[in-house]
């Protein structure tokens, strides 16, 4: 079963798309704040396959995410970024950062999905 | 001269109410400090009774929303306030977070349960509390049936009253809204402003056709709104009535947002 | 009694005058706090639709500087910065003033931001110590960040070189290591956008007491009751005088201070009033006063808001030692604003600021611990010539003890029918229990640092004490 890093502060939001991902078969992750995922990531980013951020998050923002895991060994790691609606410049930003993917709130889980297997396969 | 201390009675008087103020302070203090506590434990009572109630809730909106055909005879009939209450929270939060078929299960699954009678009840309250949370669920769920009642909603005087409603309305039937203000001297300030276009973010209402007339507004706080409004959905025939109406326009606040917006939009290229 | 009438009437009088003092103090105490409570609630009532994520959705939000003087504090400043530059908001910048350190401080900035000196020049539109250089980040990632190395010359002076350097037109002036709401700045702006036909020139927000909380990362995670004793008594004094006091001052239009650590204000008012003043210890309430007193002068229109929410969190003094020092300067910073706006002084033109705040403060700010002293005084005389009536004094102790409980208890249950931060029983618990102590232990000394405060100023002491802090990284470690 492929791993997935999942990462964001609105509870709701976490809660259900670890159900979501649950339930399509993946083993899940879910992290309320960036500074814990960060801790998380430099002891088993070996052990990941997907990452799955917010973009504003207490402690650790999205970016500082991306680019830890950019300068980690395993430096190719798939990124998704979920962003609020309408921050467009941000994405820009993003891109340069390099994130693999972005999706923009709200989204329709079935797209997460095909942006997931596309990005890792099931 | 009149000897004060030898008068005992007043002596004896100030000494007893000395002691009646004491005990009242000191039963006082004790009668605060108990309501802290039954305050908290109550609150900690509910806090446990919220847990189970939100677990109950998320196994059934989970089902709803991603299983073919979960939790399609759910009823909250016979459920306490405290859980109709939450589980809306939670269905406006599903459905803020989700667009497609998620978001329309959502909407159904509201009027189904019969929570959306719940919401009813609360727009015809006499509290205006009760009437700005109702119309701020019916109208976040899509429930466009309650657009004529909340449109009918007066509240004299009430600054928070009049806002929902206006969002309530700007969800349930778009920008159109906007254009009974266009001469009305009802001035738009940037908090209300602010909650409007997030309204309009969120909800993802629809573009209007007619937004650049409402530049051209008496209202020149309608005239700002309407600038913030164009340049968030970037429609190149009204960013083009935006640039000529920066060139028509007098009013110097109006020029130096759609300055200022422009550039915001053009920095990231240069 | 003695029998002698002359003196037994001095005596009668003395007694009536005390009682009538402690009365007063009672009453004004239990108004404010019934005006506080009455306000608390519409506040919170209102508020409770308030979604400051919309706020966000504006990109035109007034622009805000946070500025954070750093003097020797190496030891935290990049954790405490990095937290500054994690709050919630469009259209800010955090300006840090590194008020000449001798400790590291400059080189760990230099090193953890990769900052490079600028060119910008520095325009000193207030007078301040000589600026070495201002720097930002290489790294987009902090390109709200500017830190300014200067020469040391005080709070004030860092606070105004910062105003010097800002652009934005709102400030928030902050002590780095306070433990801000991440909605700390959507909370202070909501004013301003609401702002029509009075300008809005300050906003103030609620400090509260960080010891023995959980915080990581520069984030508040969980609210415990401190641990330490005079840490802890300060909770409950906090808690009366946000929840119970200003409240009600702000209903009358009557707040006199931004609280003592922070608030945002009008850049260009604060700049016209001459920024802060370095000849007083308590710069930021006589900046306050000062800009009030502007706007009136200059006959225009303004509001100054108050944010009953608590936004920033602040390690208290542990300790006698430091907390007299905090204290006795707190007491030269009032008697140094209330001479130097002397003039207000029931004058009808400042309306309530200067018949009822300024009277007020003079009275139960600066008078009343020397009240206390004297009437301690006349009583160890009267015990000495042995005409005490032991009954009355008894009685009059315990009823200031009770009524010193009771305000207390009343403060714990506003503070649980509104903001409810203590979430365990044993916390509230801790804080009534040192409820009942606070007059015996806390209280005495506070009036005593308060007599110190007068005599420093007397003696033209003008240091500013300073706070040796234990650093929130132990606790994060």
């Amino acid at each position: 079963m492929k791993k997935i890093l999942l990462v964001e502060d609105d509870e709701m939001l976490l809660k259900s798309l670890s159900y979501y991902l649950q339930m399509n078969q993946f083993e899940v992750l879910p992290y309320d704040n960036g500074a814990d995922a960060l801790a998380l990531l430099h002891q088993e980013i070996e052990e990941i396959d997907l990452i799955i951020t917010d973009l504003n998050l207490p402690f650790a923002g999205g970016q500082q995410i991306i680019e830890s895991v950019r300068k980690e060994k395993k430096s190719k790691l798939p990124v998704i970024v979920l962003t609020a609606s309408g921050i467009e410049s941000t994405e820009l930003e993003m891109l340069e950062l390099g994130a693999d993917e972005f999706i923009s709130k709200p989204f329709s889980p079935a797209i997460l999905l095909k942006r997931i297997q596309k990005l890792i396969g099931n | 001269m009149l000897e004060f201390s030898q008068i005992n009675m007043s002596e004896f008087d100030l000494k007893f109410t000395l002691i009646l103020i004491i005990l009242v302070f000191s039963i006082c203090s004790i009668i605060f400090f108990l309501a802290t506590l039954t305050k908290r434990i109550f609150k900690i009572k509910e806090d446990k009774k919220k847990k189970l109630f939100q677990i109950e809730i998320d196994k059934v909106l989970f089902g709803i929303m991603f299983d073919q055909d979960g939790g399609k005879h759910f009823t909250v009939h016979g459920k306490s306030t405290l859980f109709k209450k939450l589980m809306i929270k939670s269905l406006i939060g599903h459905h803020d977070n989700f667009s497609g078929i998620s978001a329309v299960k959502m909407e159904e699954f509201f009027v189904k349960s019969g929570l959306v009678n719940y919401s009813l009840s609360k727009i015809r309250s006499r509290s205006w509390v009760d009437v700005v949370e109702g119309m701020r669920d019916l109208s976040s769920l899509n429930y466009k049936k309650a657009y004529l009642e909340i449109l009918k909603i007066s509240f004299e005087g009430n600054d928070i009253v009049h806002q929902e409603k206006l969002l309530a309305r700007i969800r349930l039937n778009g920008l159109q809204e906007l254009h009974e203000f266009k001469s009305s001297k009802v001035y738009f300030n940037d908090w209300t402003q602010s909650n409007i276009i997030f309204v309009v973010k969120k909800h993802r209402v629809p573009n209007d056709d007619l937004l650049p007339d409402l530049l051209y507004a008496t209202n020149k706080s309608i005239s700002l709104l309407a600038i913030r409004l164009i340049d968030y959905y970037q429609d190149l025939s009204q960013m083009e009535a935006l640039r000529e109406f920066k060139i028509i326009t007098k009013n110097k606040k109006l020029q130096a947002e759609i300055d200022f917006l422009l550039k915001v939009k053009t920095l990231p290229q240069v | 009694m003695t029998g002698i009438s002359g003196i037994d009437n001095l005596i009668w009088v003395f007694n009536y005058f005390i009682l009538f003092f402690a009365f007063l103090v009672m009453l004004s105490y239990l108004i404010l706090a019934y005006l506080s409570a009455r306000g608390l609630r519409q506040y919170l009532k209102r508020n409770r639709f308030v979604n400051y994520k919309a706020l966000l959705a504006l990109e035109n939000v007034p622009s805000v500087s946070l500025i954070a003087p750093a003097y020797n504090e190496g030891k935290t400043i990049v954790e405490n910065v990095k937290s500054l530059l994690a709050i919630n908001y469009n259209n800010f910048d955090v300006i840090v003033v590194n008020d000449g350190s001798k400790d590291n401080s400059m080189e760990v900035l230099i090193q953890s931001f990769q900052l490079v000196r600028t060119e910008m020049t520095y325009v000193p539109y207030i007078p301040t110590k000589n600026v070495r250089g201002i720097y930002t980040s290489a790294n987009p990632a902090f390109s709200k960040l500017y830190v300014v190395d200067k020469e040391n010359g005080g709070k004030a002076d860092a606070l105004n070189t910062g105003m010097n350097i800002s652009q934005k037109p709102y400030l928030v002036c902050i002590d780095v290591d306070c433990i801000m709401d991440k909605d700390v700045l959507l909370k202070l702006a909501k004013p301003y956008m609401e702002a029509s036909d009075s300008k809005v020139i300050a906003t103030g927000g609620v400090v509260r007491i960080a010891n023995s909380c959980v915080i990581k990362a520069g984030k508040l995670i969980d609210v415990k009751a401190p641990d330490n004793l005079i840490a802890r008594v300060q909770v409950i004094e906090y808690l009366r005088a946000f929840i119970l006091g200003r409240m009600a001052w702000s209903r009358l239009d009557g707040l006199l201070i931004i609280s003592g650590a922070f608030g945002m204000f009008d850049r260009e008012i604060a700049m016209k009033c001459g920024g802060y003043s370095t000849a007083t210890v308590g710069e930021d309430m006589e900046l306050i006063v000062r800009m009030r007193r502007y706007m009136i002068d200059q006959g225009e229109p303004y509001t100054v808001q108050y944010i009953p929410d608590p936004l920033c969190w602040t390690e208290a003094p542990e300790s006698f030692k430091i907390l007299g020092k905090q204290r006795s300067r707190w007491m030269r910073g009032t008697i140094e604003t209330l001479w130097t706006h002397r003039k207000m002084m029931f004058n009808p033109k400042y309306k309530i600021l200067g018949l009822l705040s300024f009277p007020y403060w003079f009275l139960f700010e600066y008078l009343a611990p020397l009240v206390e002293i004297t009437g301690l005084l006349i009583t160890f005389i009267l015990i000495y010539l042995s005409i005490v009536n032991w009954q009355y004094f008894v009685l009059f102790i315990a009823l200031v003890y009770v009524f010193a409980v009771f305000f207390s208890m009343i403060a714990l249950y506003a503070e649980e029918s509104t903001f409810k931060r203590y979430h365990r029983i044993r916390d509230l618990l801790k804080l009534a229990f040192v409820a009942l102590l606070e007059p015996i232990f806390f209280h005495p000394f506070t009036v005593y640092a308060s007599l110190k405060g007068n005599w420093e100023k007397l003696r033209g002491n003008k240091g500013w004490g300073e706070m040796t802090r234990k650093g929130f990284d132990k606790k994060t470690a």
